[in-house]
């Protein structure tokens, strides 16, 4: 089909001002950090810093070390919870025949934990984690985030697997394998860009999500980047520059990652969308 | 096999432990909670449904469910919109633009939230901020954007726009790319031009998609708290003080768990009741 010249001016133009717009933002985040204090507050401010300095991120690196170290830990803690508890139940769930209205039952509860509102969660949970002794450690904080990382997990790995054709598990186990050896060696490996696909979403709402540890956490122990963040945000208001360089800091990760697994996190994010 | 008879069971198990102990348990502690007054935190005394009777006459919580529906309801169909449109410019674009355009599309969705609310926070500052630049350089007053009621609803409203556009085109680009031509071969040789096409053919295809769009779209926006919280606050006064919002500041603010434990099985609810509606017509699309 041919498409006019004007179309395709007019499309360039549009695709153009939706790049600046998206772009735009962090370079405005970028330019802050690097500016002093003193030259942010500007009015009008300048679009780009007059002399870079890299003091706030100095700054940064001296006072975030440790939550940045805690964000690791729990994202990383998570995933992999979440993975091995949510690819077992999916391979069951995928290949087993259940009683009448378990399978129902099951999708309903995990479609509801994965809709609801977090605080729901959140506010039992600071109360049980307080008696408990989970408040403010990072096994209650992985906990916490595989409640909701799980769900997708089960969700998302079902219709993985029931894509992989039941022909292949009859054939290793005939070939003597067990279920298990079978789920490990044969139906793993198949799934792999799926496993691929949940983990990475899994790790970004994770790294990403203030909510949880706001509330579940208190101190150095077990906080967590952005609840740091939060905390420099309310403490000392007119830091901007350096503010500005924590949210670098906190997203540079993230981007990286993206280069590597871009495929993975936009087939994550677009699944369920397209029947 | 015999050992399957088992194993279908024992391999679920430590889901249901998660789902039990994360999710059953705090429920019914939630519910347990809503039966009793606290003070500073701690329960005071068995008190029944009295606070569910107080919260269904609790204005401001009310006021901060209503709050959210006004948000949704303006943003959401603004990025179905614009999302359809940008995709339907992008579909038959290939090559490189088309790679480093979809890497840059993907940029809001992994930018932690509460950076994000801190960079429009940044842009909207009054006098430093980006927003006055571009007000001025139109011949506008500067508006106080962050001060006002109406000022912070509408950055807000921004703020999602840049967050969540791009999450709509993919999934939007998605379901076009999924569509089969034969439809659109039909249509050119019945001599439908291109507005007819889009209205006969892509839309009544693209429905599923838009719909399922239209869910996602919805829980996350019920469900908005990091940036908010890092750009406004919640203020000025009450005025961005959405339900997550407000329910965190009854239950750790105030340390009032009853009253907070309430609201949370109406947020629920009302959360239910939406997505059950959307689920319904998506439902009856496919039938």
């Amino acid at each position: 089909m041919k498409k006019g010249r004007l179309f395709k001016t007019l499309r360039a133009i549009i695709i153009t001002i939706f790049s600046v717009w998206t772009l735009f933002p962090l370079y405005w985040l970028l330019n802050t950090s690097l500016k002093t204090n003193r030259q942010v507050l500007q009015s009008p401010p300048s679009f780009f810093p007059a002399h870079v300095v890299f003091s706030s991120y100095t700054y940064v690196f001296s006072n975030f070390g440790v939550y940045f170290v805690n964000s690791i830990i729990t994202a990383l803690g998570s995933t992999f919870l979440s993975v091995i508890v949510g690819v077992l139940a999916a391979y069951s769930l995928s290949r087993f025949k259940f009683p009448k209205g378990f399978v129902a039952i099951t999708s309903f509860i995990i479609l509801a934990v994965r809709m609801m509102l977090p605080i729901v969660f959140i506010v039992p949970l600071f109360q049980i984690f307080r008696q408990t002794n989970l408040y403010n450690t990072h096994i209650g904080l992985i906990f916490a985030y595989t409640l909701v990382n799980m769900p997708f997990v089960v969700w998302l790995m079902t219709s993985y697997f029931q894509e992989i054709p039941h022909a292949l598990d009859e054939a290793a186990l005939i070939d003597g394998c067990g279920r298990l050896k079978t789920l490990w060696a044969v139906i793993i490996p198949l799934a792999s860009p799926g496993i691929a696909t949940t983990a990475v979403m899994a790790m970004i709402f994770t790294w990403n999500d203030l909510i949880f540890g706001l509330y579940l956490t208190s101190n150095s122990q077990a906080m967590t980047l952005p609840v740091s963040i939060i905390g420099f945000l309310s403490q000392y208001q007119t830091y901007w520059s350096q503010m500005a360089a924590a949210g670098v800091v906190a997203i540079v990760p993230m981007v990286i990652f993206l280069l590597f697994v871009q495929k993975y996190l936009v087939r994550g994010l677009t699944v369920g969308g397209v029947k | 096999m015999k050992a399957d008879r088992w194993l279908r069971y024992v391999l679920l198990v430590p889901a249901f432990v998660v789902l039990l102990a994360l999710f059953v348990y705090p429920i019914i502690y939630a519910f347990h909670s809503s039966l009793y007054t606290y003070l500073y935190g701690r329960p005071t005394g068995f008190v029944g449904f009295r606070n569910w009777g107080e919260v269904f006459g609790d204005r401001a919580f009310w006021l901060s469910i209503l709050r959210t529906l006004i948000y949704s309801v303006i943003a959401i169909p603004i990025e179905l919109v614009v999302g359809l449109g940008l995709a339907l410019l992008y579909v038959d674009l290939s090559g490189r633009l088309a790679g480093i355009l979809r890497t840059i599309v993907v940029i809001p969705f992994i930018v932690m939230p509460i950076v994000t609310g801190i960079i429009w926070k940044l842009i909207f500052l009054p006098h430093f901020g980006v927003a006055d630049v571009i007000e001025s350089s139109l011949g506008l007053k500067p508006l106080d954007w962050l001060g006002t009621a109406k000022g912070a609803t509408a950055s807000v409203i921004i703020m999602d726009f840049w967050m969540w556009i791009p999450f709509v085109f993919l999934i939007m680009l998605a379901g076009l790319q999924s569509q089969p031509d034969e439809p659109y071969e039909a249509a050119v040789v019945d001599g439908a031009n291109p507005w007819q096409r889009f209205v006969y053919v892509t839309l009544p295809l693209l429905k599923p998609t838009i719909l399922v769009a239209a869910t996602l779209r919805t829980i996350d926006a019920i469900r908005i708290f990091d940036q908010v919280y890092s750009m406004t606050g919640g203020g000025p006064g009450v005025s961005t003080e959405f339900v997550s919002l407000h329910v965190a500041q009854v239950a750790f603010n105030l340390a009032d768990f009853g009253h907070a434990s309430v609201q949370l099985f109406i947020a629920f609810g009302v959360m239910l009741v939406l997505v059950g509606f959307f689920y319904s017509l998506i439902g009856r699309e496919n039938v």
